[in-house]
């Protein structure tokens, strides 16, 4: 049974009385114990994604289409103080920044020890003592002492051990980790990414990995979903990916990664940028910067096909049986 | 904590030292000789010279000087030149209705402008957010002797419900005191509650955008405890600051508030001795309102390092 649903799912953002979709058609699903990526480069939409999921988008922007499903319960029609008793509680949240992520005028102790209060009714002694468990599960060292220490006396690494242990104190059923060590050491980013799978096997949590990172998507992620200008451009287990990217977008970011065994020299980049969100385009997103646009790619966004085995989807009119000729019939 | 305090302390030392130079040569500067203004036009010259031998002013300026530290060091201010009671006394008298008109308007400012501050940022352009903003823009432009006098003629002289004057009430009688203390520091505290609405709705605008924001409601927190807990007490560092600067200028218009509605204090203290050219008791007053500004910064340092962890106070 899949941990989040996300069914056809569409954010449009009012800029100046314009409405347009920074989420289009979005569909994906996390099983229990899964970790689902979603890659792409920056401005594609992954944290609007995030947002949407948790209901925190900024006032301007509203879910007009589509389910957000978490254990069978539609999460989009949701009042605030509905959404107040789920986040925390069943969706725990990482995020990109450490270093602003944590309250400066309260303890870490206390920051861990809120939700507990608030979710699991602990009382102020219990949640202390289930706080500095938690503080112990992230391997932060001398927990016991640390309880009352500021976020200001902690390196990145550890605050984000701190943040992380916020996220999973009420046992989420689902872990959603907005490039969670972008902003970190390389040496830590390792152990995070390793204690983050640690920490979801034990709770069989379903996490959605956000992420530019493909070597992170490589070792970490059992699937992969590739989004691009807000659209899931196609998604697919890591290993399909890694060997048969199907969409032009997928083929050019896989190409721009450095590997061992061919020359620095053959390193792709991917010409062009990323529409704004004001200019997003009608047709296909990419269009633009794809080396394959045709006319049809101008006039509609493509369909989501099944081009290889199951589980592989890709967005893209080059996948679509007869799909230059479409424009036309 | 201790250290901190006994470190900010001994800051204050240069700082004092040089206040009260300057105090003592403000005074002397003044054109004029006390002796003629006070003796008049038609003294002799030797009633003046028994005059200058005195009061010590026929001594060279820098054992003038030295005297005059070396009796404030011994808590002496030396006695007035009109009424010949020691200053000390005289300022101790009034000091307390000074204080407490400073510290009630300040409770005044603060306790109104940071809930206006957060309504306003709440409602962010709405109808609440709008009423704040002309409120505190009427309390910006209103001079402080223009809204004592309607306040006066409202509460006390229509609705009846607050004293015309209010003359010293002993400590004795709390409710009166109470009572004939409330016009005064609402009037003294008005402009301040405008500054401090406006620098804590600045300050919420732009806390309500931090990440850790964020992250409170990731962790499912209720909204109100976000906006009033986490939010407010990162913007209370600086309604401390703001506080702690605006306290001298609040002390200063509390001269006016005193006259206007007829307190003892400082503040008419003050005028008296301008008006009579009393320059001990006026040298005597500036150091007192000197050491009073000096202390108050270093109480805002203190509070500073209470609310916000970062402060290294060890």
């Amino acid at each position: 049974m899949s941990v989040l649903d996300v069914d056809n799912l569409r954010t449009t953002l009012n800029l100046n009385g314009r409405a347009c979709h920074v989420l289009r058609d979005v569909s994906f699903r996390v099983a229990e114990g899964e970790t689902l990526a979603i890659v792409g480069e920056s401005g594609c939409g992954k944290s609007m994604l995030a947002m949407s999921i948790m209901g925190l988008l900024p006032s301007v922007a509203r879910i007009t289409q589509g389910h957000v499903v978490l254990d069978g319960h539609a999460l989009e029609k949701e009042p605030e103080r509905a959404m107040e008793k789920i986040r925390g509680a069943r969706i725990g949240m990482v995020f990109q920044e450490p270093m602003t992520a944590l309250n400066p005028v309260f303890t870490v102790g206390a920051q861990i020890s809120e939700p507990l209060r608030d979710h699991l009714g602990l009382s102020r002694r219990d949640a202390r003592e289930a706080a500095i468990e938690l503080m112990e599960k992230v391997r932060i060292p001398s927990a016991a002492s640390r309880y009352t220490s500021y976020p200001h006396e902690f390196s990145g690494g550890m605050r984000q051990r701190v943040v992380i242990a916020l996220a999973i104190a009420c046992g989420p059923r689902l872990l959603i980790a907005d490039e969670p060590t972008t902003a970190l050491d390389v040496t830590v980013q390792r152990q995070l990414l390793d204690l983050l799978d640690h920490l979801q096997d034990e709770g069989r949590m379903g996490m959605l990995l956000i992420t530019h990172n493909l070597a992170i998507v490589a070792g970490h992620a059992d699937r992969v979903v590739v989004m691009y200008g807000g659209d899931v451009v196609e998604s697919a287990t890591v290993r399909d990916l890694f060997r048969n990217p199907a969409h032009p977008y997928a083929r050019a970011l896989l190409a721009s990664l450095p590997r061992v065994d061919r020359d620095l020299s053959e390193l792709a980049s991917i010409p062009g940028r990323v529409p704004p969100l004001a200019g997003l385009p009608d047709g296909c997103r990419f269009k633009d910067r794809c080396p394959h646009a045709m006319d049809i790619c101008e006039q509609m966004p493509p369909p989501t096909e099944m081009p290889g085995e199951a589980g592989h989807n890709v967005r893209c009119w080059l996948h679509v049986e007869g799909g230059e000729h479409a424009a036309d019939g | 904590m201790l250290r901190y305090f006994g470190r900010r302390v001994l800051t204050l030392i240069p700082t004092l030292f040089a206040v009260l130079t300057l105090a003592f040569v403000l005074v002397r500067i003044v054109p004029g000789d006390p002796a003629l203004i006070i003796l008049g036009d038609q003294a002799t010259p030797e009633a003046i010279a028994r005059f200058h031998s005195e009061t010590g002013l026929d001594l060279p300026i820098w054992q003038q000087y030295l005297g005059f530290l070396s009796e404030l060091l011994r808590g002496d201010l030396g006695v007035s030149m009109i009424s010949n009671r020691p200053v000390l006394t005289s300022i101790m008298e009034v000091l307390p209705y000074t204080l407490e008109l400073s510290l009630a308007g300040v409770a005044v400012g603060v306790s109104f402008g940071v809930p206006l501050g957060v309504i306003a940022a709440r409602s962010n352009g709405g109808w609440a957010d709008w009423a704040v903003r002309i409120l505190t823009l009427g309390g910006l432009s209103f001079p402080a002797f223009v809204s004592a006098v309607m306040l006066l003629l409202v509460f006390s002289v229509w609705l009846g419900w607050f004293p015309v004057i209010s003359t010293g009430k002993p400590i004795t009688d709390p409710v009166g005191r109470l009572m004939s203390l409330a016009l005064p520091a609402f009037s003294l505290g008005l402009v301040m509650m405008a500054y401090v609405a406006r620098v804590t709705r600045g300050g919420m605008m732009n806390v309500m955008r931090s990440d850790f924001i964020r992250t409170a409601r990731a962790k499912g927190v209720p909204a109100r405890r976000i906006v009033w807990k986490h939010a407010l007490r990162n913007v209370l560092l600086g309604v401390v600051t703001f506080t702690g600067l605006y306290f001298s200028v609040l002390i200063g218009n509390s001269v006016l508030t005193e006259i206007v509605f007829n307190r003892p204090g400082l503040g008419k203290l003050v005028v008296g001795a301008l008006e009579r050219r009393d320059y001990t008791l006026l040298q005597g007053l500036v150091v007192a309102y000197a050491i009073l500004v000096v202390l108050v910064n270093a109480l805002t340092d203190l509070c500073y390092g209470a609310v916000d962890p970062r402060v290294k106070t060890e």
